[in-house]
């Protein structure tokens, strides 16, 4: 009997080695001349859509870049792995590092995905050029090859207030003090960071917070949270969240009749299918995040021609500001290669920090300049939008606005007329 | 025997990506097994074990992060923590039956994942604990993968031990004749009661070591990961799979299922979305209802089936 | 405060009627035939795609489409009892449950696959039309559900008590094979019950379509309440599914507002296992609708 058992252990281990072996060898097929690059990006679960809007920014970049010749005269491709949660990207992460051994890796929409896969990277002196993972702590453990370059939660946040205090209480001609804020956040990563940092930027431009108040993004009802916020009576809103529920919050609140001056939001508000299904409803409210596809193009140079490349290329418009804003970190990231005149870590890391891009020289309309301590691009900016007819403009900063900022939201009220 | 195989195996092994499969089927096996002890053996199915693991992951986590202390301390004390909450669930749930007390288990740790996420100020809420890296023995954190897959084997080998003896002492009898019927049992003179919680708070401990062993491995923990109902279903699925209520059983079911889900993940999904969850469901379903007493006595059919012809 | 306890009343009872429609099938189920399906979720969100499209390409309100979908949804419950259920319903629980789990993973992730992670909406006019009392509001879409709620339990109720089929299926709850040695076809009583369960679902996903969205995971953040709601009212007491979705929902509105909207779904779990431990035959008793 027990030699039964032990067959059947050696049988299955030797079944599991097997498959594990294969998958060795699988990994090295010949991939001749090209350049690899390994991609991690959510493709199932929650947060798949974005994901793939992300990495189509990233394939945007790269096509454009073989059509040009590629880098360091070849053609790039990448090995691109799904991963929904923190643990698969950390075994994703592995399976490039090991199995591939890619000397780059991109991602990865999310921070929890960010922070597993970049651990593991780390480990493996692999560069890990992060596209759009936005919490602070991922460049903020001195990682030496770990880049990132986009905007940072902190970034966000104090954009938002910043704009608060200085552009739309002067313009109701009142004091920062005398104004009230309130949060209001899904209680994921996500939404608590920015919240965070919004609480210090409050303190520091002098806006007291009147409410705090967090939900559950799988929430089918948000009257608790809506009655809270009406009694505390806010001027503005600070309020990062996902998509559907961001929805339900703009429903409900023109349903129990909740008015501010301006709720600058952050997260699903951002993609053009908000706009749709909320219609009119969607009018005048405010967005902070990366660059959005409406902006001045004389403040975001390139813009128009990556709109134009985006649908020549994948037959369909950019959604929204990620593939946007995946685009041009990609493409920062092949400058860095070339630059580096490598395919080697410690070259591409000094081809980065070579870089030094001034504001509005990217198709975003941020700059680039890596921190040489934390690899954080300095320059990277979270300008305000706003959802007008339909079209999400950018109203500030006042140079990169396509048009004017609609303030104070007109009431519920007053949208019936 | 075989673990010595298993030891040279981990030793020889220079690949990272296969030692790290390697850890993760280890670590499957631990989990397996643990919740076997209260699942397989006491028949009480528990779909909140994910309550323990991420007990055992925070406590070991916030003590080390906060106090320094070295895990090897801290997931003793996780365990001892793990064992006290499982007293709180079992002691009013185990007058339950079967599906009520599964349907319990879950809310448990639902409710331990929700209280995890709003104590903000104590563990991060769903910002996470990154763990900072501070290499050697005594912090439980490596910069090649072997240590970690020798001590994931040494885990592996404790619980299987474990298990073995358990299965083979009083208290193994007590719950194999609880599990076949709880009344007869009872009426024997079998306190069936503490039986169960023995066993629970067993289970717990062990399921919470693993926790704080993953913890230092992946050196980040958040609520969802620690904490979910996805978790706990994937605690028990190898042993489903590979035969419930014996010590090999989750072994077996782990060798095959940990790197298949893996594997899946990272050669099919890249292109299509969803797809090798799908074939994962498809293979879930079919081992289940057409081998439903697991792989590893299904395997037992044929061979004495042969063996007698 | 007069106010604020006014409207997260009426909030709760009308959010309460959706969790009644979802759990009514699923408590249907459970008492006739005893099977865990973890796959209730899944069911929901197939009823919430189907009618999307038909919206989509038919240009047919959802509360009209309801009397398409629901047969529909229907005849994919009889076909999913027939080739996998019935398979299920002698196995041990453990089978079940790990079964139900993994045709919830297929049916999700194929959904995944087929129709991709977008969010799919529909736009009626009377989306956000609301009735105003003095200073309460109700929410239209959200009144029509509790409307529909009571009406199917009611339609359920008669059903079950006064048709023969009905009869057979009261029967087969109580006692299986007492009912058999009846006469009665249990094999056609099961399969008609998973049938009828999984058409109430249907209504509930055609009637969630004004209020909420459909995605390939929509079914995970209902079933773990619909769990809840069943076990509340009685595992197979159809009114009891009512009365307890109006629980779950109106101790949901008041303790999202009063304690924290984070811990609303932690208070009804805790009431949940309180529950189980003092009167698990639920809080309304054990009779079968």
């Amino acid at each position: 009997m027990r030699k039964v058992w032990q067959k059947l252990g050696f049988g299955c281990l030797l079944a599991g080695l097997f498959l594990i072996a294969a998958s060795g060898g699988a990994g090295q097929s010949a991939w001749g001349q090209d350049i690899k690059i390994g991609v991690i990006q959510p493709l199932s679960g929650p947060m798949a859509l974005l994901g793939k809007y992300s990495l189509e920014g990233s394939e945007v970049a790269r096509l454009e870049l073989n059509s040009k010749g590629g880098v360091l005269g070849k053609k790039v491709e990448f090995i691109i792995v799904d991963a929904p949660d923190a643990k698969a990207a950390a075994a994703a992460a592995e399976k490039l590092c090991t199995v591939d051994k890619v000397k780059v890796i991109m991602g990865t929409y999310s921070s929890s995905l960010s922070y597993a896969a970049t651990n593991v990277a780390d480990k493996y002196g692999v560069v890990y050029w992060e596209l759009g993972g936005i919490s602070d702590d991922i460049t903020a453990r001195g990682f030496k090859y770990v880049f990132r370059t986009c905007p940072v939660a902190s970034t966000y946040s104090y954009s938002a207030v910043q704009c608060m205090a200085e552009y739309l209480a002067p313009k109701m001609g009142k004091k920062p003090g005398e104004m009230k804020l309130a949060l209001v956040y899904e209680d994921s990563l996500f939404g608590t960071t920015q919240v965070k940092y919004g609480a210090e930027a409050a303190k520091k431009y002098g806006i007291p917070v009147a409410a705090d108040v967090a939900y559950n993004a799988k929430s089918t009802d948000l009257t608790p949270v809506i009655l809270k916020l009406k009694a505390a009576k806010p001027d503005f809103l600070l309020y990062p969240g996902y998509f559907t529920d961001q929805i339900l919050f703009i429903r409900q609140s023109k349903e129990l009749g909740f008015n501010y001056k301006m709720a600058l939001t952050t997260g699903g508000s951002g993609l053009k299918d908000f706009g749709k299904a909320l219609g009119d409803d969607v009018e005048a409210l405010g967005l902070v995040g990366f660059t959005s596809m409406d902006v001045n193009p004389k403040f975001a140079k390139g813009i128009k021609e990556f709109a134009a490349l985006h649908v020549k290329l994948l037959s369909k418009e950019a959604d929204g500001p990620y593939p946007l804003m995946n685009y041009m970190g990609t493409k920062v990231l092949f400058q860095a290669v070339q630059k580096g005149g490598a395919m080697e870590a410690e070259a591409i890391r000094k081809g980065a920090l070579a870089i030094d891009i001034p504001h509005e020289g990217t198709e975003t309309g941020g700059g680039v300049k890596f921190d040489s301590k934390t690899g954080q691009n300095l320059r990277a900016i979270t300008p305000v939008s706003q959802w007008q007819k339909q079209q999400m403009v950018t109203v500030w900063p006042e140079k990169a606005a396509i048009a004017k900022m609609i303030f104070p939201q007109p009431t519920w009220a007053e949208r019936k007329k | 025997m075989f673990l010595i195989f298993l030891a040279i195996l981990v030793s020889v092994v220079q690949n990272a990506f296969v030692l790290h499969l390697l850890i993760m089927v280890f670590t499957s096996i631990a989990l397996g097994l643990a919740w076997n002890i209260i699942g397989g053996y006491g028949g009480q199915l528990s779909f909140g074990h994910a309550a323990f693991y991420g007990i055992g992951a925070y406590t070991s986590t916030l003590l080390f992060v906060h106090f320094g202390l070295t895990p090897w301390v801290g997931m003793i004390a996780g365990g001892v923590l793990a064992v006290l909450v499982s007293l709180v669930l079992g002691m009013p749930c185990f007058r339950l039956r079967g599906t009520y007390f599964t349907l319990a288990t879950i809310a448990f740790a639902e409710v331990l994942r929700i209280l995890t996420v709003y104590f903000k100020e104590i563990t991060g809420g769903s910002i996470g604990i990154v763990l900072q890296f501070k290499g050697g023995f005594w912090n439980l954190m490596f910069r090649n993968r072997e240590p970690f897959a020798y001590i994931a084997l040494a885990l592996m080998a404790l619980v299987y031990y474990l298990s073995v003896w358990i299965e083979n002492s009083r208290l193994g009898y007590y719950l194999s004749a609880l599990k076949e019927n709880e009344d007869g049992a009872r009426a024997l003179g079998i306190n069936t009661y503490r039986s169960k919680l023995v066993a629970l708070m067993i289970s717990a401990f062990l399921t919470s070591l693993v926790g704080s062993f993953f913890a230092q491995y992946l050196t980040f923990i958040e609520p969802e990961s620690e904490f979910s109902l996805g978790l706990s279903i994937a605690i028990s699925l190898p042993v489903m799979i590979g035969g419930i209520g014996t010590a090999i059983g989750p072994v077996i079911g782990a060798f095959i299922i940990t790197p298949l889900q893996e594997l899946l993940r990272i050669y099919i999904s890249g292109e299509y979305q969803g797809l090798q969850s799908i074939i994962y469901g498809i293979v879930l379903v079919l081992v289940v209802i057409y081998i439903p007493q697991g792989i590893h006595k299904w395997a037992r059919g044929i061979v004495s089936a042969k063996s007698r012809s | 405060m007069l106010i604020i306890i006014g409207q997260s009343l009426i909030s709760g009872i009308l959010m309460g009627g959706i969790y009644a429609l979802v759990s009514i099938g699923l408590t249907l189920i459970f008492g006739v035939m005893n099977v865990v399906n973890f796959a209730h979720g899944e069911f929901l969100m197939i009823a919430m795609y189907m009618t999307f499209w038909v919206f989509h390409y038919l240009h047919i309100d959802p509360y009209i489409s309801l009397f398409i979908v629901t047969p529909v949804l229907f005849l994919i419950g009889v076909v999913t009892q027939r080739f996998l259920i019935q398979h299920l319903i002698q196995a041990e629980h453990y089978t079940q449950i790990f079964a139900t789990v993994g045709m919830s993973t297929v049916m999700a992730n194929a959904a995944l696959f087929f129709w991709k992670a977008d969010y799919r909406m529909v736009k009626t006019a009377y989306g956000s039309a609301t009735l105003n009392f003095s200073d309460l509001v109700i929410s239209y879409p959200r009144l029509v559900s509790f409307l529909m709620a009571i009406a199917i339990t009611i339609l359920l109720f008669i059903f079950l008590k006064h048709t023969y089929l009905g009869r057979a299926i009261r029967a087969t709850s109580q006692d299986n094979i007492g009912a058999k040695l009846m006469g009665v076809n249990i094999d056609r009583v099961y399969i008609f019950t998973f049938g009828l369960g999984s058409a109430c679902v249907g209504v509930a996903g055609a009637l969630l379509m004004p209020i909420y969205y459909a995605f390939p995971t929509v079914g995970l953040h209902f079933v773990l309440t619909a769990f809840v709601v069943v076990v509340l009212g009685g595992m197979g007491n159809i009114t009891g599914a009512l009365f307890g979705g109006l629980l779950i929902g109106v101790v949901e509105s008041f303790s999202g507002f009063f304690i924290s909207p984070e811990l609303k779904e932690a208070v009804y779990f805790v009431i949940f296992v309180i529950v189980l431990l003092f009167k698990p035959s639920g809080l309304f008793g054990l009779s079968k609708g």
